[in-house]
């Protein structure tokens, strides 16, 4: 148990695309590494720490909030792989209500209940849904709550876009004491080209990539099992990178405020990758097609 | 970029819809938002006061994370249950229009039930309360009201937005005065002789006559879903004069009228101002005589004011300030001969439009009681905020230019 002040980190990534994955396996590597550790998932889809429960239910913060009024800590949270204490905020039914406000209640609630001076964790991770589509999924990183943030993507567009999208978030809150950005995690990387198109992404919003995961089927096999890599295959080369990766986060990584592009200049930078990627003439044939 | 506004004079629309419908017997309003929302609306009463409380599903932070659709149904049960009226208005605030609550859905089930509900999205983003009581009027011609038999000679009087508009009952009682007067029936709605049975004759008249920009698109869904056809004045008629002008084209257009005996009670009414106007001369003389003067009111009175100071007084306008941002297609028949006309609903803007005018009076509301003040000249309190009791006496028709002279003469003396 550390007597330090926890570190609070939010990870960020357009829904689909391996967020919670890769935040329970850096919860399940800190863990492996002796640390004390809270995941809290901020998706009202409420499946971010499963991998790291074998897959059983857990009760969000929301439902209980809904049919019992106060619940405690022992009534929202479970122990998971390693220890780590993992948490659902949870959220309305889909097409109701507010999520945004319930993520806000949700964290609010947590901190009434004086969560981490009781189980005093050395991190918090906060997977949260990446659109940021409105100020709700904005609270883990406005002032006070999470020191930096960190961004999964792939190398497909709209999970470029939902990374831009938070770093327009980042950069309007962090001047104010908000949190700033660690950087990006290139994820289910597969082409020769994805990790080049990444790396070109972070260096024109004035960040830097800090992982590239692979796509690998040891995460899609671990997963039908409900664990993590680290768990289930804790001495592939797949779990290497986690480990890594949770060295970085858990160091004293440098962090920045991004320079978001604006829309034009994200699909002008959009498209010129189409050009290097595919060609020019292959986006000829494609028009004469059409 | 939109700007701040500062100490604007009227709420949201939430707080003109649900004015509108406390001021007509047999509907009750519900208000779906949270409690604070209704409680604004009745401190905003001030000195008048609006003598009701209102059902109020009561939304708290639960409601907002996880939907109100449910309280909202349970609400309209027990409103219904508690409270006897004929038509409840649901009239939903902010909070609950921004998470969508379905609450069509959830007036329809009260509906499929046998009870007559209406609902209407008032969230307060939606405009000021001006705005409320234009939708919660349309709302209402267009989906509470059925087509009847033609009643000779009823005419429907709308325009003055109740308990927004300073003097709003008393105008609809002149005007309801008025239109008796050349033999006439006038069917006001709101107030003690209005109500439900009012609102639903509003199909069965034989004119409407829309006295702010503010009931234009009732008077057209009126004529649209009815054809009842509709006059639109520029705002009140302050004065015989004016108010002789738009009886004589209410007389015209409602069919059977005696005119002699309408030209009679109009005359009358000129006969009675000149008497008054004759004895007070000397007094205003006396007072400074010809004077410059600045309105800064809404579109319900300032037209009607300046006319009257102008034309019937003689006096100067040195700044006229309209503070309800009226929609934009009715302010040339607000501005008919007037001169330059200000629009502003904010507060800075409209007291340095007054301060740099050097008018010598002042109309407007107690928000200008500082410029008038710092001018050192009288203020006349003629609108919303104000501290100006008026349960009786308001200042549109032949009646409600006589008390403007009494206001103007009394407080010059004061001054």
């Amino acid at each position: 148990m550390s007597t330090n002040k926890p570190k609070h980190i939010a990870i960020y990534g357009k829904g689909g695309i391996g967020k919670s994955t890769t935040t329970s396996n850096i919860s399940a590597a800190l863990a492996e590494a002796g640390h004390r550790v809270i995941q809290i998932g901020c998706d009202p889809k409420s499946d971010s720490t499963t991998i790291l429960r074998g897959g059983e239910d857990l009760p969000t913060v929301l439902d209980s909030l809904r049919d019992s009024g106060r619940p405690t800590i022992a009534d929202v949270s479970a122990i998971g792989f390693g220890g780590v204490l993992c948490i659902e905020a949870g959220g309305p039914v889909p097409g109701v209500g507010c999520a945004g406000r319930g993520i806000n209640a949700a964290v609010d609630l947590l901190h009434e209940l004086k969560l981490f001076e009781e189980f005093k964790p050395d991190y918090v991770l906060y997977d949260v849904l990446g659109d940021v589509v409105c100020g709700g999924f904005a609270v883990p990183i406005r002032n006070g709550i999470a020191e930096s943030a960190f961004v999964v993507t792939s190398s497909d567009f709209m999970a470029i876009f939902a990374a831009n999208n938070l770093f327009k978030a980042i950069s309007k809150y962090a001047p104010s004491g908000g949190a700033r950005l660690g950087g990006v995690i290139a994820n289910s990387i597969q082409t020769p080209y994805a990790s080049a198109l990444i790396d070109d992404f972070a260096s024109r919003t004035g960040t830097n990539v800090v992982g590239y995961v692979p796509r690998s089927l040891t995460v899609a096999q671990s997963e039908l099992y409900g664990q993590t890599v680290i768990e289930a295959a804790p001495t592939s080369e797949q779990a290497d990178v986690y480990r890594q990766l949770a060295r970085h986060i858990a160091g004293d990584h440098p962090v920045s405020i991004p320079k978001p592009l604006n829309a034009p200049a994200l699909k002008q930078w959009a498209k010129q990758w189409g050009d290097r990627v595919f060609g020019g003439a292959a986006e000829r044939r494609l028009v004469e097609v059409v | 970029m939109a700007a701040h506004l500062m100490r604007p004079r009227a709420g949201c629309a939430l707080h003109g819809a649900l004015y509108a419908a406390t001021a007509i017997d047999g509907v009750t309003p519900l208000v779906h938002a949270t409690p604070g929302c209704g409680v604004q609306a009745g401190l905003w009463q001030g000195v008048g006061g609006c003598g009701a409380s209102w059902p109020t599903s009561n939304l708290s932070e639960k409601h907002i994370v996880f939907g109100g659709a449910s309280r909202l149904r349970e609400q309209i049960k027990n409103t219904r249950g508690v409270v006897s009226s004929e038509i409840t208005v649901v009239l939903t605030g902010c909070p609950a229009e921004m998470i969508g609550d379905d609450v069509e859905a959830m007036a329809q089930e009260a509906r499929d039930a046998g009870d007559e509900v209406l609902d209407l999205a008032t969230a307060g983003f939606r405009g000021s309360a001006y705005h409320g009581y234009q939708s919660f009027l349309q709302a209402a011609v267009e989906r509470t009201v059925a087509p009847g038999v033609t009643r000779a000679g009823l005419v429907n009087i709308l325009g003055p937005v109740p308990h927004q508009d300073a003097t709003w009952l008393a105008e609809i009682e002149e005007l309801s005065r008025l239109i008796a007067g050349v033999g006439l029936i006038p069917n006001p709605i709101f107030g003690p002789f209005g109500g439900l049975s009012s609102l639903r004759a509003t199909a069965q008249a034989e004119l409407s006559v829309s006295l702010s920009p503010w009931s234009g698109a009732a008077v057209r869904a009126l004529d649209d879903r009815f054809g009842i056809p509709w006059i639109e004045s520029a705002g009140l008629p302050v004065g015989a004069a004016a108010t002789g002008a738009l009886l004589e084209r209410i007389v015209a257009a409602a069919g059977e009228v005696d005119d002699a005996a309408a030209r009679l009670f109009i005359d009358r009414e000129r006969q009675r101002e000149a008497y008054f106007i004759d004895r007070l001369l000397e007094t205003l003389y006396r007072q400074g005589g010809a004077r410059s003067f600045a309105v800064a009111l809404p579109s319900l009175h300032a037209g009607g004011i300046v006319r009257f100071l102008s034309r019937t007084l003689g006096w100067s306008p040195a700044a006229i300030v309209v503070t309800d941002n009226p929609p934009a297609e009715h302010r040339s028949t607000l501005e008919d001969e007037l001169p330059l006309v200000h629009y502003s609903e904010d507060d800075d803007e409209i007291a340095a439009l007054i301060g740099s005018s050097g008018a010598e009076i002042v109309f407007g509301s107690s928000l200008e009681r500082a410029v008038a003040d710092r001018l050192a000249v009288p203020l006349i309190e003629c609108a919303a905020p104000t501290r100006r009791l008026s349960l009786t006496s308001g200042f549109g028709g032949s009646r409600g230019g006589l008390t403007l002279l009494e206001a103007i003469v009394t407080a010059s003396d004061q001054a």
